[in-house]
């Protein structure tokens, strides 16, 4: 086809178009459905008679957590659009590496009160569940919503909503289940975080790309 | 660009159409080994990006970054394609041609020795027998050598490759299987 053909048809087949909000506001409206999310199992819990010893345990990780939500979806939601700054890609990285400091001090105070760093003394299948399936609802949540952009750098976007996404679905974990020392929760945690983020981030490469948008137009 | 978005679609043709010759000349740029077919693919590619991604453009922001960061990703996805298909290319100068060999052109495949060729039919089972002379000697095709026989095609089918293949070993073809 000629160009000159193809820019006709583009013109026949458009529309008045409204323009996406910023990607702050965005990332406003996910967190707000991932906050709904993180009341309504934490509720559950609680009404099911469950302790919620693990809220407010340990103010700094789990602040860390809600920062690293909120920056990791405003830069997912930044990565779909074109010649938005890319520096706030970055920028989820400080309040990650805040969980991690805070986890491995966790750690630390561990073997300094109770001895021993705690390998092995728990088992956290319930968190691994809890936080597989809460984080790969709010990750496809955000990949949904992604998908209305340009898909620039899909792994990186995909990547990013995984990290705000698991952000929410750990700190849901913690709150709603407390554990004896903070290995467990670096250990079962983390471990589930990376594979389910790795995978997921491979999955959305594919979910949010150009050729899903041009074969609409097609 | 805001007219576009509102859906002014002369608007949005006389835009594409002004930025076009500026995209050709950043493709052409930065990918000159390509051809004119490859380039004008390549613009297409981005046109069609941009028309997808309409409503990512914020109509408080200047026009040309928004435009051409959505050619620099472009590019960079047709320079991955590029390197994979060619990554499994292999680049051959001196394909040789059967049709160009002296022996091809040489020999003559004749029908063969026919009494030979009829003595071995003869000998052939009675189904296959039936299977060759419809299928192969009177042309029928499956569907009428069906009706004439009332055998099934597949049975017909499989009476012919048996029959080929004993006559192959009757007469001391080689096979294709061999």
């Amino acid at each position: 086809m000629k160009t000159e053909d193809l820019i006709e048809r583009l013109g026949n087949d458009l529309g008045p178009v409204k323009p996406l909000a910023a990607p702050w506001r965005r990332a406003a409206g996910w967190l707000a459905c991932a906050a709904a999310y993180l009341c309504g199992v934490v509720l559950f819990a609680w009404a099911r008679g469950r302790s919620l010893d693990g809220a407010g345990a340990n103010i700094l990780q789990q602040g860390a957590l809600i920062v690293t939500a909120a920056s990791a979806s405003v830069a997912a939601f930044a990565s779909v659009v074109p010649a938005a700054d890319r520096r706030v890609l970055g920028v989820p990285l400080v309040p990650g590496m805040l969980v991690m400091a805070s986890l491995l001090w966790g750690c630390i105070v561990d073997v300094r009160l109770q001895g021993t760093l705690g390998i092995g003394r728990e088992t956290d299948w319930p968190c691994v569940a809890s936080i597989s399936l809460g984080g790969t609802l709010l990750w496809a949540l955000g990949v949904a919503m992604l998908r209305r952009g340009a898909p620039l750098t899909p792994l990186i976007s995909s990547l990013l909503a995984g990290v705000a996404a698991f952000s929410v679905a750990n700190l849901e974990a913690c709150v709603s289940r407390s554990h004896a020392f903070t290995i467990t929760v670096l250990l079962w945690h983390g471990v589930t975080t990376a594979l389910v983020v790795a995978v997921l981030a491979y999955v959305g490469r594919g979910l949010i790309a150009w050729r899903t948008l041009e074969t609409r137009l097609k | 660009m805001r007219a576009a978005q509102a859906g002014d679609a002369d608007a949005y043709r006389a835009l594409l159409t002004a930025v076009t010759p500026r995209i050709r000349r950043i493709v052409r740029a930065r990918r000159g080994f390509l051809d004119v077919a490859d380039t004008e693919d390549l613009v297409q590619d981005v046109l069609l990006s941009v028309h997808s991604v309409l409503a990512t453009y914020d109509p408080s922001r200047p026009f040309m970054p928004w435009l051409l960061a959505i050619v620099r990703n472009r590019l960079a996805d047709a320079a991955r394609r590029y390197g994979r298909k060619h990554a499994h290319e292999l680049q051959v100068d001196d394909l040789q041609v059967t049709f160009g060999e002296t022996v091809t052109n040489t020999l003559y495949e004749g029908p063969g020795d026919l009494e030979a060729l009829s003595h071995a039919i003869r000998a052939l089972p009675a189904g296959q027998r039936q299977a060759i002379e419809l299928l192969k000697l009177q042309e029928m095709s499956l569907k009428e050598a069906s009706v004439a026989t009332g055998t099934s095609v597949s049975a017909l089918k499989v009476a012919t490759h048996r029959a080929i293949v004993s006559l192959r070993r009757i007469l001391g073809v080689a096979s294709d299987e061999d």
